[in-house]
């Protein structure tokens, strides 16, 4: 009985190395970005709703300023469902890109059952994962694809207490997405 | 027994009070002629604006706050400034924007700015009322007439479920227009401050 506790509390909580902390958005909270999407050039700014659900399930909400519904996903059990997608996200190559990066920004690959926990690096979805830490928060995650595909870096700014922006930058090609808390719970 | 009838009246009656009695109006009725013919005579409305986006999946909605302006015919100023800045500038056919201190051209969101003039322009201006993209259904309670429309169009039912526009019935006043997104949630931007005919400057519509 002690062994299944200890195994369940193990497999329960999020990745903690150390005392150090990954969780950007801890389960059962929330929090509304403003968001601002470089895409080859073009900026497009809006709001991103985010739900970490109590199942590990991340609902995601991307909206215009004006409030309409742009981009509605939610990623449970390793797959993406497309909730709602205008025509210009709701193709699968934009629509795959964008939905990485947002698991990505928000560490949520940690509860993918294809993310494995190395020490100094991680490995998800074929790739590396470098993460850094500062005061044992995670700052910065690098990650490396393929050999010939160039890397990303997400990056964490912490305030006094919380995170004050988050951003993923693409070396070698010109698109990045950076996040600013409105509100968190 | 007397108690027992004093409590279950004490907790119907906060209902019945709350919910508001709207009785269905017929287009030709004479509060909707008498809406119509003030807002016809309308030059010019500014006042402050306070969105509110509710998300099906959180507790929390969205406040966004600013000013618009309008002036006849198809001149708007809508503008944000918190939580961020945003501002469209329709001038007749133009229509611009600008976000967090940079103007704006892109291709993607034609369409949604498009929606943006048509249907914030004509819940203004009132011209939404008689335009047949919509189906359109009125009804009034002793203080507002509430104007709701579905779009027919399938392009235009992929962005909007139903559009509701509520006007004072004293003064034409227009109160809140709520938009029902094809998922289900709501954006609700209610109008305070508003000042009808007081001359706008020109630049407004213009400069940002």
């Amino acid at each position: 009985m002690k062994a299944f506790l200890l195994i369940f509390s193990l497999l329960a909580i999020s990745v903690q190395l150390a005392g150090q902390q990954v969780d950007v958005l801890p389960r059962g909270k929330e929090g509304i970005y403003k968001a601002e999407f470089n895409i080859r050039g073009t900026k497009i700014n809006g709001f991103l709703a985010v739900k970490h659900k109590k199942n590990n399930a991340l609902h995601v909400s991307f909206i215009s300023p004006m409030g309409n519904n742009l981009l509605e996903i939610q990623w449970e059990n390793g797959k993406w469902k497309k909730v709602y997608a205008i025509d210009k996200l709701g193709g699968r190559h934009i629509f795959g890109m964008m939905a990485e990066e947002i698991l990505l920004l928000f560490a949520h690959y940690q509860y993918d059952d294809k993310f494995v926990d190395l020490g100094n690096e991680w490995t998800w979805n074929k790739k590396t994962l470098l993460p850094v830490f500062e005061n044992d928060n995670l700052a910065s995650v690098k990650i490396i694809g393929k050999r010939h595909r160039p890397s990303k870096t997400v990056n964490y700014e912490r305030g006094e207490q919380d995170i004050e922006k988050l951003s993923i930058n693409h070396q070698g090609f010109a698109f990045s997405i950076i996040l600013e808390p409105l509100m968190k719970k | 027994m007397r108690n027992a009838t004093t409590f279950f009246l004490l907790i119907l009656f906060p209902f019945s009070l709350s919910a508001q009695d709207w009785k269905t109006l017929n287009a030709d009725d004479s509060q909707l002629i008498e809406l119509n013919s003030a807002l016809a005579k309308m030059e010019a409305v500014k006042g402050d604006i306070k969105q509110e986006k509710a998300f099906s999946f959180l507790t929390e909605k969205l406040v966004s706050e600013g000013v618009f302006y309008y002036q006849k015919e198809s001149k708007l100023r809508w503008e944000f400034n918190e939580p961020i800045e945003y501002i469209i500038l329709i001038n007749e056919n133009s229509m611009r924007l600008k976000e967090e201190g940079e103007e704006k051209k892109y291709k993607g969101m034609n369409q949604i700015l498009r929606q943006v003039k048509e249907i914030i322009l004509g819940c203004i201006d009132g011209s939404i009322i008689s335009n047949t993209s919509y189906k359109t259904d009125f009804s009034s309670d002793k203080s507002n007439i509430l104007i709701q429309l579905q779009p027919k169009a399938k392009n235009l039912k992929e962005f909007i479920r139903q559009i509701d526009v509520e006007f004072a019935i004293k003064g034409s006043v227009l109160k809140k227009v709520t938009l029902t997104d094809s998922s289900g949630d709501k954006t609700d931007i209610g109008f305070s401050n508003v000042v009808v005919n007081q001359k706008v400057d020109e630049g407004v519509f213009t400069d940002f």
